[in-house]
């Protein structure tokens, strides 16, 4: 989901079913929809550092550019 | 003569010792100030008359044979209402909880009766300490003292407002991305958010399991200190509960800052966003008072406070859904709409989403450690501007992310809000000063120094 643009109305509710919200979906559709973008906002908040190899506990040697050191 | 509605707790403790001061005649001033103002106020969701005259006579009988048990005994104090006291609803504030029915009291509501309190009801909260000042609930929303059509902060609201209004000397609320502190900031009084692990959350109702946290909200930084001695320590029903001892955070307040090194987390609030201009100068003026009574004062730089923010909104918005999961399947439309909005991101965070904040949060732990290692204390904003009107769902929504109290949370450092002066309009203004884990002691020193310079804890609204 992260990074995924803006779904339509209709992926919404096909989500929302998934998770098992289709309660919200039907009677409050724009809080979900209000709640699906506030997540994009979050996960893109989170910034670009957190490379595969950058755990300080388990730093490895990666490619160049896939976050190595 | 005593205004018995705004004496601090540390003074009408000294009294009540002394016989000065009969706990039932201050239960019986306090009962009859809330019966007067609270209409206004709506800081109660439930009071507790009876209860508390029963508690009162019984401190007073106790203290009068000689059994005085410390400085809470015959102190009315209240609790926000995701705490749980005994045979009480603990209602969150919502109509999903309307009917609930404690089973036995919290772990800090049991020290609170240990240490001989008056119990005189429940604060109202934001719906389950994330949702907004909502009028589609139960319970209207508690309002800001200092001026009715003004928010008084959140979630503890009804904590923060019963205080500014003189209707108690003490109060809990909780803390998972600024509860304390922003009703502590928007009312003008003191909220410590202490480290994660001081303060049992056993018999409180979870939001967001590594965030949250109980803390101490007063009028003074002496009565805070007080009370956090109070309901800290370690407690085996919370797992992440810490066996550490418990200082007397009130013993060395009074030390002042001489030599004392502060940070100033100054990007926080004029690059990373932009504090309304009272608010700021506010804060640089209380940096040159403590300049001037002796503290060294440099500029530290952390991470943005964007990428602070963002990992406390994952994790809260994650732990949080996982919380209210089956409710807000179940029962969807029994909430508000905007603790809706606040519950539902949950849904649509992947695992790995949750698990990179994690790791983004010990990164950040890390650089926090560092930038501490020659420092005692830092200094930064909690709210960027002073309360907005309560009626503007724009303003609450626009308002409701401008503060710098959230990185706290995902530190689990203490940090503590205390007022700053007033703006022009005569709202509230505040700053926030952190400290090492498990040093609340230095950041109750460093207030304390600044709040006995200032005039501001004897400043209180006029609702009479």
């Amino acid at each position: 989901m992260a990074g995924t643009n803006a779904p339509s109305r209709k992926e919404l509710r096909r989500l929302a079913a998934e998770l098992g919200l289709e309660r919200a979906a039907a009677d409050h559709f724009d809080d979900l929809r209000r709640a699906f973008e506030s997540s994009r906002g979050m996960v893109a908040g989170l910034g670009r550092d957190l490379a595969p190899a950058e755990e300080p506990a388990h730093r490895f040697a990666a490619g160049k550019g896939e976050g190595g050191r | 003569m005593t205004d018995l509605a705004f004496v601090t707790l540390a003074e009408a403790g000294r009294l009540i010792r002394r016989k000065k001061l009969s706990p039932v005649e201050y239960t019986k001033a306090l009962l009859a100030r809330i019966e007067r103002l609270d209409p206004r106020i709506n800081a109660f969701l439930r009071l507790v008359p009876k209860t508390a005259l029963a508690e009162a006579r019984a401190a007073e009988g106790e203290i009068a044979r000689g059994g005085w048990r410390g400085p809470l005994h015959g102190i009315p104090y209240g609790l926000k209402d995701i705490i749980d006291r005994k045979g009480l609803p603990t209602t969150a504030h919502s109509k999903i909880l309307a009917e609930s029915r404690a089973r036995a009291d919290a772990t800090v509501a049991h020290k609170l009766r240990l240490a001989g309190g008056v119990f005189m009801g429940k604060t109202a909260t934001h719906e389950f300490a994330i949702g907004g000042p909502c009028f589609d609930l139960p319970w209207p929303p508690a309002r800001n003292p200092w001026n009715r059509n003004h928010h008084p902060g959140g979630s503890s609201s009804g904590s923060g407002a019963a205080l500014a209004a003189g209707l108690l000397p003490a109060a809990l609320g909780t803390d998972t991305g600024g509860s304390v502190r922003n009703p502590a900031s928007m009312c003008a009084l003191v909220g410590m958010k202490p480290t994660y692990g001081r303060v049992s959350r056993a018999g409180v109702i979870p939001l967001s399991f590594t965030l949250d946290h109980v803390g101490p909200m007063t009028r003074t930084v002496e009565d805070n200190a007080i009370l956090l001695g109070v309901i800290a320590g370690h407690d085996p029903a919370d797992p992440t509960s810490v066996r550490r001892p418990v200082a007397d955070f009130a013993a060395r307040i009074g030390k002042g800052v001489k030599g004392l090194r502060i940070g100033v987390i100054r990007h926080f609030y004029t690059r990373d966003m932009i504090a309304d201009p009272e608010m700021g100068k506010a804060i640089e003026d209380a940096l040159a008072l403590l300049k001037g009574l002796g503290a060294r004062i440099r500029e530290v730089t952390l991470s943005p406070l964007g990428l602070y923010t963002s990992c406390n909104r994952v994790i809260l918005a994650s732990e949080g859904f996982a919380v209210h999961e089956r409710w807000l399947k179940e029962r969807p439309g029994d909430y508000a709409s905007m603790t809706r909005r606040r519950l539902l991101p949950g849904a649509f965070l992947r695992a790995s989403d949750y698990v990179q904040a994690t790791r983004l949060r010990a990164r950040l732990v890390h650089e926090f450690e560092a930038a501490m290692k020659d420092l005692d204390v830092l200094v930064t904003a909690s709210s960027m501007e002073p309360p907005c009107r309560i009626d503007d769902p724009k303003a609450i929504e626009v308002t409701y992310p401008r503060q710098a109290r959230a990185p706290f949370n995902v530190l689990g450092c203490p940090a503590l809000t205390l007022p700053t002066g007033f703006s022009k309009a005569g709202l509230p203004l505040s700053m926030q000063i952190v400290g090492r884990a498990f040093d609340e002691a230095t950041v109750y020193r460093v207030a304390h120094a600044y709040e006995r310079a200032t005039p501001w804890k004897t400043t209180h609204p006029g609702l009479d």
